[in-house]
């Protein structure tokens, strides 16, 4: 099998969800001897980033994402473990990315991790439920160019304003983009308390990040 | 008394077209009052009496039209809750049932049963019924579940989310059982003088296909509907949805509810345009504004929603779109219903009001 019909084959079954044909054919890339870093980027990832112009098209919701992360994951699970580690020479935008204290609701959080890693974005991914220390330091340690936070519910909205709080006391908020998303959010908010902007919804989240890192 | 209508009152007068004193409110500000007796939010909802105590200093303040509990219908299926210092209650442990232990399920009647969630949610309804209700100083609203909502909660949000496409069936057994034991549920409060609300959020234009919507939560939310008004048929009902909702009103209308509530991200004038013939419009003072907008902006919130709602009259019953932070401050609740009984005072007229609504961010395709 050409290598050309194994990415097509991975890019096609991340966007028509089918978990088992990405396995597959992320084995026969393993057995075929294609990077598997290239595999991973121009085959399953791009099949993501394809998946997120659908949802951008209103053609996909939430439900098509998780099923198309499952085969993207399918695919990763098999390849990673061959890929050679040289990502050194190639440096990419890095972001701390989590879900402020106070909620654990994690879905919008992870297609938007999905849609960033498939847009060529590195994500540090510290998880739901994070106290605003955490993306501070997890930033600093990291050398993180943005800090995403996200959260569904009001009442730990304001969980929000303490990170951007907490990075101008120790004196670094000018080393990080700080941007937002989530249900009850708005760009209003963003402004309010100091962070850079705010997206909708995960594909204007990536098309967010794009903007600033251009 | 600072109205001249008691609510229960005015609202069927609006309803049927008769003189009123002010338009009707739905405002109660569940995750905020709370703040008025210095209790927590996990209190709020664990401690009866704390709930009580605090949603009658809410109604002392500003005699809100409408007072809301929840109503426990006492399924038990092994999952779990948490209920964070001062965060909403959360599924913190799901399920996984096979098709036959769904068939299986079975309530306990909500009067009987001894779940101590139960018994609590029966006390404070009988409560507020008999403090408020009672001498129609407020309306009782009470929280029925959607079952869209109810089964995303139960196996867990992601699960159920890729049921929708990989197994159909099991959806349809899942939330049709589910609707089932709500309907159920619900008997207990045939002959209560209460209003009935459902919020779908899983269900949302944000989540689901507006197909997903019709195929696996409209049909079941119309069955809970009739149902509800078969158990109290002189009231009305309402239905709540978060998010992106713009392509599916015709079909939140066609569930037969009386009333939708929808964010403040949506457009109130489009909105009436396409479903203002069929059901009213409740909303959509926005929460971001209680939290961080000025008393001006507040007012300026609620005179552009009834601006925008108002081509057709009777349309529009002002409150959130949805609930506000917990953060934000009481000045702000203070302007908005002083405002409310200004601005809504009966005849409404908003021609030549100039509102701007700053923090009323809307909705745009992606």
């Amino acid at each position: 099998m050409s290598k050309e019909i194994i990415l097509q084959g991975l890019a096609d079954a991340v966007l028509e969800m089918e978990e088992d044909s990405a396995a597959d054919y992320a084995n026969q890339a393993v057995e075929e001897g294609i990077d598997a870093y290239e595999a991973i980027d121009k085959g399953l990832a791009a099949g993501m980033s394809k998946a997120g112009d659908l949802f951008d098209e209103e053609e996909y919701f939430i439900p098509e994402l998780l099923l198309c992360a499952d085969a993207l994951n399918a695919g990763v699970d098999i390849l990673k473990p061959h890929i050679k580690v040289d990502l050194s020479a190639e440096k990419k935008t890095k972001i701390v990315i989590g879900v402020i204290e106070g909620d654990t609701h994690d879905i919008g959080k992870n297609l938007v991790k999905l849609l960033m890693e498939a847009g060529g974005f590195e994500i540090i991914d510290l998880g739901r439920d994070v106290p605003p220390q955490n993306f501070v330091d997890a930033a600093v340690e990291e050398e993180a160019d943005i800090i995403a936070i996200s959260t569904l519910m009001t009442t730990s909205m304001l969980n929000m304003a303490k990170v951007v709080d907490l990075l101008v006391a120790q004196g670094v908020r000018d080393r990080f983009k700080v941007i937002l998303g989530g249900g009850p959010l708005s760009q209003s908010y963003a402004d309010k308390i100091g962070a850079d902007s705010y997206a909708a919804n995960a594909s204007d989240a990536l098309r967010l990040v794009q903007r600033l890192t251009a | 008394m600072i109205d001249d209508m008691r609510p229960r009152e005015r609202k069927r007068a609006f309803l049927e077209g008769r003189d009123i004193d002010r338009l009707p409110g739905w405002y109660f500000p569940e995750n905020y009052c709370g703040n008025l007796t210095g209790i927590t939010m996990r209190e709020y909802y664990l401690d009866p009496a704390k709930q009580i105590e605090a949603i009658l200093a809410t109604h002392t303040r500003w005699e809100l039209d409408t007072v809301q509990t929840m109503f426990n219908i006492g399924l038990d299926l092994g999952t779990e809750m948490e209920f964070p210092e001062n965060g909403y209650a959360v599924t913190s442990k799901t399920i996984d049932p096979t098709e036959k232990e769904i068939e299986s399920w079975a309530l306990d009647d909500p009067r009987t049963n001894p779940a101590p969630a139960v018994r609590t949610s029966w006390y404070i309804l009988n409560e507020l019924i008999d403090k408020l209700g009672e001498t129609e100083k407020a309306e009782i609203s009470v929280m029925v579940p959607g079952p869209f909502t109810m089964a995303s909660s139960t196996i867990g949000t992601e699960r159920f989310l890729k049921k929708l496409i990989r197994d159909p069936d099991y959806v349809h057994l899942l939330v049709g059982k589910l609707t089932d034991l709500i309907i159920e549920g619900v008997q207990a409060l045939r002959g209560y003088d209460v209003i009935f609300w459902t919020g779908d959020p899983i269900a949302s234009g944000s989540m689901i296909k507006p197909d997903q919507y019709r195929t696996f939560a409209k049909p079941y939310m119309t069955r809970i509907v009739n149902a509800l008004k078969d158990v109290v048929p002189q009231n009305e009902h309402m239905l709540h949805m978060c998010g992106n909702t713009t392509k599916i009103w015709e079909d939140m209308a066609d569930t037969g509810t009386q009333m939708i509530n929808i964010d403040e991200t949506i457009d109130f004038a489009d909105a009436r345009r396409r479903v203002g013939d069929r059901t009213r419009l409740v909303g959509h003072v926005a929460p971001m504004t209680m939290l961080i907008g000025s008393e001006e902006d507040v007012i300026n919130d609620l005179k552009a929603s009834i601006k925008d709602a108002w081509g057709a009259k009777r349309m529009l019953i002002p409150g959130f779109g949805d609930a506000p932070p917990m953060a934000s401050p009481i000045k702000n609740f203070d302007a908005l219903f002083a405002a409310h009984r200004k601005y809504a005072k009966w005849p409404v007229d908003p021609t030549g009001w100039d509102s701007k609504a700053p923090y009323q961010q809307k909705v745009t395709e992606r």
